[in-house]
């Protein structure tokens, strides 16, 4: 049987990729660049009855590395920064929906590590990863602002979410401008010890990211 | 229809029926001719029949739905009960399962695609004794994953897999909402709970000749179900399909798919005890790029409350490669 594995040896390159990108730095034109975007988180879990979440806004930025592992294929590294969060409605009386009474910030130290797969057009690109997310602060507010929590110590230290992306690239000359939206879901239960908090006792953030950045290759021109 | 017997034929034709011809043509020295450029899946000589309950390992770019109804006949939600000379009948009834599923796929590479499937299950009684003892019930999902094809020779081909499924199960309890009234302790009427999993899989199609191929599947899962009693736990899934063109055999544009899973939890994620289905697809292969297919399956599972079901569903699914 005549076994082909030029397939095989591709994926088998991406996942050596991981253990071995350090190596291949020197040899691959790696890119380097920033990234600023928008993260549109809610979060879903146990809510108590009456209540509901929605979704908040919050400012995503930091710093890329990228680095070439084969044809087509990257490992992406974007330490940064990225706030996330969600409004908390409550029942009130004489109105028929829960009215958002809370809201919850919370900021991570966010360190993604992707897989960027560009298609064959060079154009477009798909991503995937996980995102580690070292919690650095977390308040809950009344919406007015007039009142102010910090719940850091109720809510767990680390988050690990799953992104699933898509973008498209633009040359501009050497440097490359770069459009994104990204899909995450955390997997890790984001209550600590929320109890007496005003807090679900399991919930996990969700949502969107819309991302713009600028990627400028290293070495010489390809 | 029997899921047992759906499980069995699968495993006999993929076991028993597919070595032995291959074996045969080997034997004879005959040669099968290689199919290529189809956009449906093709390994070496057999165009295969896609099926949802054993996917193949071939990133290819596809929209699919399948539409259908189900149903569980006569079950008993309540004994009869002989209290001195009295007799209480059975409570019994019907239960009538709606299922959708739309799913996108998009191959990135030759070797590399994603997927995202929506998943809908509504399930609810048919008279007051079903409608009180079950409820009602609504579970939707949103799957995305990735897939890799790592291996592809002229026979075998293999992928792996990781997927995240992120669902939401709403029960609507009719008797415990009762049983609280009467015993004065409130029970809520409508539950809502998020659901989340995560988890890696493989895929595996093996080409037995140009009529017989077979898939196999197998996941592994971990993350919340809708029962909150348990914590986060781990539950795998193993199916494997048998996939006939008759085009190739008899030059009619038919296709049957014989498909068998095996899990360790509920596909519709009612609960976490083990469940065996069957599926029988026979579709009309007559175009490169569109199947049309009509799905008869089974499952043996068991309810949020315990009550274990044998449901029996009729799909029409259709499934377009661009």
């Amino acid at each position: 049987m005549a076994i082909t594995f030029r397939t095989a040896c591709r994926a088998a390159i991406v996942t050596a990729a991981l253990m071995s990108a350090g190596a291949n730095a020197a040899a691959a034109q790696i890119s380097v660049g920033a990234v600023l975007g928008v993260n549109r988180t809610g979060l879903s879990g146990d809510k108590p009855v009456g209540t509901s979440f929605s979704p908040n806004h919050g400012l995503i930025a930091g710093l890329v590395l990228e680095i070439p592992v084969a044809k087509g294929v990257a490992i992406v590294f974007q330490p940064g920064f990225r706030q996330s969060g969600a409004n908390i409605g409550f029942q009130v009386p004489d109105q028929e929906e829960p009215v958002d009474s809370l809201s919850l910030r919370l900021d991570y130290f966010s360190i993604p590590i992707l897989l960027k797969v560009i298609t064959d057009g060079g154009r477009w690109y798909v991503t995937s990863g996980v995102d580690l997310g070292l919690l650095t602060s977390a308040t809950l507010s009344t919406v007015s602002g007039s009142q102010e929590m910090d719940v850091n110590d109720a809510l767990s230290d680390v988050d690990l979410a799953v992104i699933f992306g898509v973008g498209r690239m633009f040359p501009v000359g050497r440097p490359r401008i770069t459009a994104e939206i990204r899909y995450s879901q955390s997997l890790f239960n984001l209550a600590g010890d929320s109890t007496g908090q005003d807090l679900p006792a399991r919930f996990r953030a969700s949502g969107f990211q819309l991302l713009a950045g600028v990627l400028l290759p290293l070495g010489g021109r390809r | 229809m029997n899921n047992r017997l759906l499980v069995g034929a699968s495993l006999c034709l993929g076991c028993i029926v597919g070595p032995l011809v291959g074996t045969a043509r080997a034997q004879t020295g005959d040669t099968v001719p290689v199919v290529k450029d189809l956009k449906r899946p093709v390994l070496g000589p057999h165009r295969f029949v896609p099926n949802p309950v054993t996917e193949d390992p071939f990133p290819r770019t596809f929209v699919r739905n399948s539409l259908g109804i189900g149903t569980a006949l006569d079950l008993p939600f309540t004994p009869e009960i002989v209290i001195g000379t009295d007799t209480i009948d059975a409570i019994t009834g019907d239960l009538i399962f709606a299922l959708l599923d739309f799913q996108y796929s998009q191959r990135i590479k030759e070797w590399m695609g994603f997927w995202a499937t929506i998943k809908v299950r509504g399930r609810l009684g048919n008279d007051l004794g079903s409608l009180v003892a079950e409820g009602v019930t609504l579970s939707t999902g949103f799957n995305i994953g990735w897939m890799f094809k790592f291996l592809e020779t002229d026979r075998i081909a293999m992928s792996a897999t990781a997927q995240v499924t992120k669902g939401s199960f709403t029960g609507m309890n009719l008797f415990g909402f009762i049983q609280g009234v009467i015993d004065s302790q409130p029970v809520p009427l409508v539950r809502k709970v998020p659901t989340l999993w995560v988890g890696p899989g493989l895929r595996f199609a093996w080409a037995a000749n140009t009529w017989l191929g077979v898939t196999a599947n197998g996941t592994l899962m971990y993350g919340e179900g809708a029962d909150r009693t348990q914590a986060s736990q781990a539950f795998w899934r193993m199916s494997a399909a048998a996939s006939l063109d008759f085009a190739s055999l008899i030059h009619v544009p038919v296709g049957l798919v014989l498909a068998a899973q095996v899990a360790s939890d509920d596909p519709n994620g009612e609960s976490s005890n083990n469940s065996t289905g069957g599926l029988l697809r026979i579709a009309y292969t007559g175009r490169d790029d569109f199947v049309i297919a009509l799905d008869i399956s089974s499952l043996h599972t068991t309810l949020f409350s315990g009550t274990e079901v044998d449901v029996g569903a009729t799909q029409i699914s259709m499934r377009y490669y661009f």
